[in-house]
């Protein structure tokens, strides 16, 4: 061996040991012992995973074999440069994996069907464990895809190269995404404690959780700059956190915490008369000149506001005075009952409006609805009417007061006797057969206009997708020599347009007679017209073939 | 809302039209016969209240230029309250008490009504339908935690009133609101009863049922079979109903339909050709 091999301590299963990398296969020693307890050959190798945290681990997984289930190894690596040795073992990994899948065959066939349709092996070109991975996840992703890959390029109908080399929109995509870098997650991380039993609460901080935490408290992101991870870790600054009133807040009231550490990084330099106010708060009313105010009323104080009275002179009373009135105003606001209008601020738009609009000089408006002056109202409500297309009713002009007389009469001497009421039994009967062939009209157009059902529909359209990828490659290859190819796709489309014709006689869906294979129809035409044109090629072929 | 919580309010509206009415008696080939009608209406609506203990139902008059209450009947003062005695031994209290107070009140209505100037050949039936919701919206009120099914039922004979249209559409709407469904039977004769374009407008808006009796004599099998299921049952069985509604638009100018036509975008009404002012409301197209 030229170089020597390399090792690094790696944990396996718990135990300690040591992973060493040859040139063939790589194993794994527990520590003291002498023959190494796993050996692992790169051939074997399929993929490799690594993880996010603080642990530094690597995700084996081998072949699976003979019937065998993957077989998945982890190792822990321990050493201090952890993260620079697991990143050797990647590469070196990588680079056997990407080997063996460009020259060598794939797994035996005899391990049963892959979980996922496996990318095959091309026939010319080696193709990058990048692309390999991606084309695995596009397959994964999009079921319907993944099942068209597995009827046609899995039985040899239509090689890998075909199936991808219209489909490059959907690998760059996938390239594009999984390139993307992704910020930090947005979302306010709400803090819960998980397994909590009694007063042991465990809580699962992640980066993210931490992240939302001091977006959201200023004062704990001061705190956290200044602490973390020179004065404390972030272990220890968290537990303070949760501690703290900002946790203990959002618990609900009662439970306080200790405010001690975050107090300090909290308070706000608040001088109110500062010569630049941290936050200027916006008055409106500064902006208004009154008009009226003459020198008389500007010769003490200039142009600045009264300053003569200034509260908080002396700094250190400031916050008993504060606390003084917060208390008054807490006290003052529980017993005043609050008026029904509420007074708000006005917005600066409506102070200045009051200033400066006068009423005097706003015009009138006029009245905002128009009359509608329908010229002959009952004609604008007669073309709703009577646009019966059946033969109009020709009225009998008849008398209508003797008409009036004799139907009061009529009214006058009926005297029902409702037991003697009788529906003639014969006509009520033929009245019956009318009304039920009316429902049964009813309920059958119910019923065909209810959807397929959904297995008859899935075939159908798998049927269809098959087709179509069908057609789209015989087109497509229609320009090469390939003849014994375009034969192959030939006779799958007229399998598949036998398959259609019959689709009917397969699934009954109950009385609903609707043909579906005339769904099929404009596939149909097409196939047909695939068939006969290669037909038609074949002979022509044939004749040149005798005439030479 | 299971059917057994819900109460059912049935409203019949029965359209007293006298003139409509005498017309249809004297056609030559089907006359109908008020009596006749009325009869097997009391038959079904005695059946409504059987199915159910606690089945509501009102009845509502649509008269020339009145809607009456027929039942529950309101007494005035004057009236004296019904004789209760008469009441044969082996009739159910309920049927009979709902039957007296229909046939006595339509008689006063009918034979009340004055000399024939005042009399039109037209019935109120926005007005009936008005006063039915409310009656429902009362009594939806008065049940108030138990929910109400309601539906109406309208008997018409009468032609189409144009002056009525807009407040036709609007009990339409506002029962489409509520979830009343209008069910809508309509006698059809060579003389009488012409194709109506409200009612089966009012029956699609709603998810009701319009049927045309070809003859009265037989009414009491088409009322058992079609209109006596509560709403509750309607959305399990299967009723025969009428396809194709009617809507399409008619051109102001002519009446007759259109497919393609010019609409007055101040009063919407209809045109077949262009023109630069709308006859209905007068405003100019003016216009580059």
């Amino acid at each position: 061996m030229a170089s020597p091999r390399f090792r690094c301590p790696v944990s396996y299963k718990k135990r300690n040991g040591q992973l060493s990398l040859g040139a063939h296969e790589f194993d794994w020693t527990l520590d003291g012992a002498e023959q190494p307890e796993l050996r692992i050959p790169y051939s074997a190798v399929k993929a490799q995973a690594q993880n996010k945290s603080e642990k530094v681990i690597l995700k084996v997984s081998l072949w699976a074999q003979n019937g065998q289930p993957e077989v998945n190894h982890n190792f822990t690596f321990l050493s201090t440069n952890a993260a620079k040795d697991r990143q050797k073992v990647i590469e070196t990994l990588a680079y056997h994996i990407s080997q063996r899948s460009g020259t060598g065959s794939g797994p035996p066939s005899a391990s049963g069907t892959p979980q996922h349709p496996g990318a095959g092996v091309p026939k010319g070109g080696t193709l990058s464990a990048e692309e390999r991975q991606i084309r695995l996840a596009i397959l994964q992703d999009n079921k319907e895809l993944g099942e068209l890959f597995k009827t046609l390029v899995l039985s040899n109908l239509i090689s890998e190269e075909d199936f991808w080399a219209t489909r490059q929109h959907l690998m760059t995509y996938q390239k594009w995404q999984k390139n993307q870098k992704k910020g930090v997650l947005g979302t306010i991380a709400d803090v819960r404690p998980t397994d909590s039993d009694g007063s042991d609460m465990k809580f699962k901080i992640t980066d993210d959780v931490i992240a939302s935490i001091l977006a959201q408290f200023p004062p704990v992101r001061k705190a956290y700059e200044a602490n973390v991870p020179n004065k404390m870790t972030k272990e220890t600054f968290m537990r303070k956190y949760l501690e703290s009133k900002f946790y203990q807040r959002n618990r609900g009231p009662g439970s306080s915490g200790s405010d001690a550490f975050f107090a300090q990084y909290e308070e706000e330099e608040d001088d109110d008369y500062a010569v630049h106010p941290k936050r200027a708060k916006y008055e409106s009313s500064h902006l208004l000149l009154d008009l009226a105010a003459q020198t008389e009323d500007h010769l003490e104080t200039g142009n600045r506001p009264d300053t003569t009275m200034r509260a908080g002179g002396v700094r250190s009373s400031l916050p008993l005075i504060r606390q003084f009135n917060r208390v008054s105003e807490g006290v003052l606001k529980a017993n005043i009952k609050p008026s029904s209008t509420q007074t708000k601020e006005p917005t600066a738009d409506e102070v200045y409006l009051r200033s400066t609009e006068l009423d005097d000089l706003r015009p009138a408006e006029g009245p905002i609805a128009k009359a509608l002056e329908i010229a002959d109202a009952t004609k604008y409500f007669q073309s709703q009417v009577g646009l019966s297309t059946s033969t109009p009713v020709e009225r009998q002009q008849l008398n209508a007061s003797q008409l009036l007389r004799t139907f009061s009469k009529a009214v006058q001497n009926w005297e029902p006797i409702l037991s003697k009421t009788a529906v003639s039994r014969a006509s009520g009967d033929s009245i019956l057969q009318q009304l039920n062939t009316l429902t049964k009209k009813r309920k059958r157009d119910y019923q065909r206009n209810r959807a397929l059902s959904s297995t008859v529909a899935k075939d159908a359209m798998a049927l269809h997708a098959a087709a179509k990828e069908l057609l789209h490659n015989y087109w497509s290859a229609i320009t090469e020599k390939d003849t014994e190819k375009l034969t192959r796709i030939v006779t799958v489309l007229q399998d598949i347009l036998d398959k259609a014709r019959n689709f009917d006689k397969d699934s009954r869906d109950g009385p609903n007679n609707v043909s579906k294979s005339a769904a099929f129809k404009a596939m149909q035409d097409s196939v047909e017209r695939a068939i006969r044109l290669h037909k038609k090629r074949r002979v022509e072929d044939r004749h040149r073939f005798l005439s030479i | 809302m299971t059917s057994e919580e819900s109460i059912n309010l049935l409203a019949v509206v029965i359209d007293t039209n006298p003139i409509a009415w005498a017309t249809a008696a004297q056609d030559s080939r089907c006359p109908l016969d008020f009596g006749r009608v009325l009869e097997q209406l009391l038959i079904f609506i005695n059946a409504h209240l059987a199915l159910r203990f606690d089945n509501e139902l009102v009845v509502i008059a649509s008269h020339t230029n009145q809607s009456l209450f027929l039942y529950p009947p309101q007494l005035s003062d004057t009236d004296q309250p019904p004789d209760a005695s008469s009441k044969p031994a082996n009739t159910y209290k309920q049927f009979f008490d709902v039957n007296q107070a229909v046939i006595k009140t339509l008689k006063d209505l009918i034979t009340e009504s004055k000399s024939p100037e005042d009399v039109d050949d037209k019935s109120m039936l926005a007005g009936s339908l008005s006063l039915a919701q409310t009656y429902i919206n009362r009594i939806r009120r008065a049940n108030d935690p138990t929910p109400l099914q309601s539906r109406i039922l309208i008997l018409s004979v009468s032609p189409d009133l144009p002056s009525q249209y807009v407040a036709t559409m609007n009990c339409i709407f506002a029962a489409q609101r509520v979830g009343t469904r209008i069910d809508v039977c309509r006698f059809r004769g060579k003389h009488y009863g012409e194709e109506s374009v409200f009612l089966p407008q009012a029956c699609h808006l709603t998810g009701g049922l319009y049927m045309e009796i070809p003859e009265a004599e037989n009414l009491l099998q088409y009322l058992l079979y079609a209109f006596l299921p509560d709403p509750y049952m309607r959305s399990v069985l299967c009723l025969p109903e009428k396809d194709q509604v009617d809507f399409r638009a008619a051109c102001f100018c002519h009446k007759t339909v259109v497919d393609v036509g010019y609409v007055c975008s101040v009063c919407l009404s209809i045109f077949c050709s262009v023109s630069k002012q709308c006859p209905t409301c007068q405003t100019q197209f003016g216009g580059q």
